[in-house]
């Protein structure tokens, strides 16, 4: 069985930091101002939603990555 | 601390906060749904109204013979405040109770700002809304349940860093967005469960902590009561009482002349627990999306309707109006309640995830909590 490599800190969390900052200035931009800024909110906020999204669509693509589960857990 | 031992500790905080929280946070999740979009469902069930078209806009009615309809409406009862709302210029509401000083509401009576038409009565304390309210503020049980509630969303912050420090391990080899459909079910729901709630982190972590701090409102109301507002109210203390009818038109003209560039939230009558014996307190809001949050209260005399005192809230009880939006998600149109909608259902998503995981890995963790011991 092939076994993934570990990947970096920042591997691991640049999307996430990037989600979570899109988000916070999705939250913030609707209550600073009206128009433009309710538009920019929504597509800030979307995203987060929008990743979700994709993560549930049925695909064959990300199987079998990484096989042997996360660390601390083991199959049976 | 080997790194294995510190996923478990890690892995025990995140299952035993999330296990004790989890049924409440279901439920709050729940009720939530249709509360985001309370106003769109008052309206569609006529338990509210919007305001008539007509062809003259401008907010032109007396005031007083407002005030004096809603009086002949419920005699006996007395006017507690004039509400009016930045959002909709062309109503007045009117909510009277049994005294001014009762925190009980006997009446909310709606009128057409433009020609002081009287439109509608508000039903009070009952519908589908007010029972999913009440269901997710204080489960029918005053503050004591809001206060119980808050402790739940205490421990959905822990939760939710306990969580973030899991999710690092679990990402130890595998790529952002990894949901991994061979083998079992269990395996692609952990994935769905760590993608699902790190991608909606930071608006999980915002809606707890604003709903956290939303529990603690009316005590926090109390304490700036108690103590700010009282000061304001001090000089007038002991006077005899009026009950500010026929006044309330000039009493508002005067604090709007006072503050230019802002609109009225609402006014508390003479005798009221937000007013002086024989003064109004108008609380004024800003006119941009941020400041419209905010309240500013102006103490207006009655007789005389000279503006006697005018002061910002302090910090702490603008941190809890601005709380309110972002636990709401009302500030930023239909779109963004839509997005809280989405958001609301993944966090739903997670929860039952995050409960199927922890009966699942209860049998799937076995040999591995035995292989490390051996």
């Amino acid at each position: 069985m092939r076994t993934a490599s570990r990947r970096t800190f920042w591997q691991i969390w640049r999307l996430p930091l990037a989600l979570g900052l899109a988000s916070a200035a999705g939250l913030a931009a609707a209550l600073i101002g009206d128009g433009a800024w309710d538009a920019a909110s929504w597509a800030l906020l979307g995203l987060p939603a929008a990743v979700c999204g994709l993560g549930c669509w049925p695909s064959k693509s990300t199987a079998c990555v990484g096989d042997k589960g996360p660390d601390g857990y083991k199959r049976e | 601390m080997s790194a294995r031992s510190t996923f478990k500790v890690w892995y025990g905080v995140h299952q035993w906060t999330s296990l004790v929280c989890t049924l409440f946070m279901l439920l709050l999740c729940l009720t939530g749904l249709p509360l985001i979009f309370a106003e769109e469902i008052d309206l569609a069930l006529g338990r509210n109204i919007a305001a008539p078209q007509r062809p003259d806009d401008q907010r032109q009615a007396d005031v007083d013979a407002i005030v004096a309809d809603a009086l002949a409406r419920r005699p006996g009862d007395t006017v507690q405040f004039l509400v009016g709302d930045a959002e909709e210029p062309a109503l007045w509401s009117v909510r009277l109770g049994k005294t001014a000083a009762s925190s009980d509401v006997s009446a909310f009576y709606l009128y057409d700002a433009r020609n002081g038409e009287f439109l509608h009565a508000v039903p009070l304390d009952s519908g589908f809304i007010n029972l999913m309210f009440r269901l997710h503020y204080d489960l029918f049980a005053g503050l004591p349940g809001s206060l119980l509630l808050g402790a739940m969303g205490l421990l959905l912050l822990a939760s939710l860093v306990s969580g973030t420090v899991l999710y690092h391990y679990h990402m130890a080899k595998l790529p952002f967005g990894s949901v991994r459909r061979a083998g079992s079910s269990r395996l692609r729901w952990l994935d769905l469960h760590n993608l699902l709630g790190i991608a909606t982190l930071v608006w999980l972590a915002m809606v707890g902590l604003t709903g956290v701090v939303n529990t603690v409102a009316e005590p926090i109301f109390q304490r700036w009561q108690d103590t700010e507002l009282a000061a304001m109210l001090a000089p007038y203390q002991g006077q005899a009482p009026v009950n500010g009818q026929g006044r309330a038109g000039a009493a508002l003209a005067a604090a709007l002349r006072a503050a230019p560039d802002m609109a009225l939230s609402f006014m508390a009558f003479p005798g009221n627990e937000f007013a002086g014996p024989r003064q109004f307190v108008a609380f004024l809001q800003g006119n941009t999306p941020l400041t419209s949050q905010l309240l500013t209260p102006v103490v207006i005399d009655a007789a005389t309707s000279e503006v006697l005192a005018k002061r910002e809230l302090p910090a702490y009880v603008k941190a809890l109006l601005l709380s309110k939006p972002l636990h709401f998600g009302n500030y930023g149109g239909l779109p963004l309640k839509c997005l809280w909608l989405v958001l609301d259902l993944i966090a739903i998503a997670v929860l039952v995830s995050g409960v199927y995981l922890w009966l699942a890995l209860r049998r799937w963790r076995l040999p591995a909590v035995a292989g490390a011991a051996a």
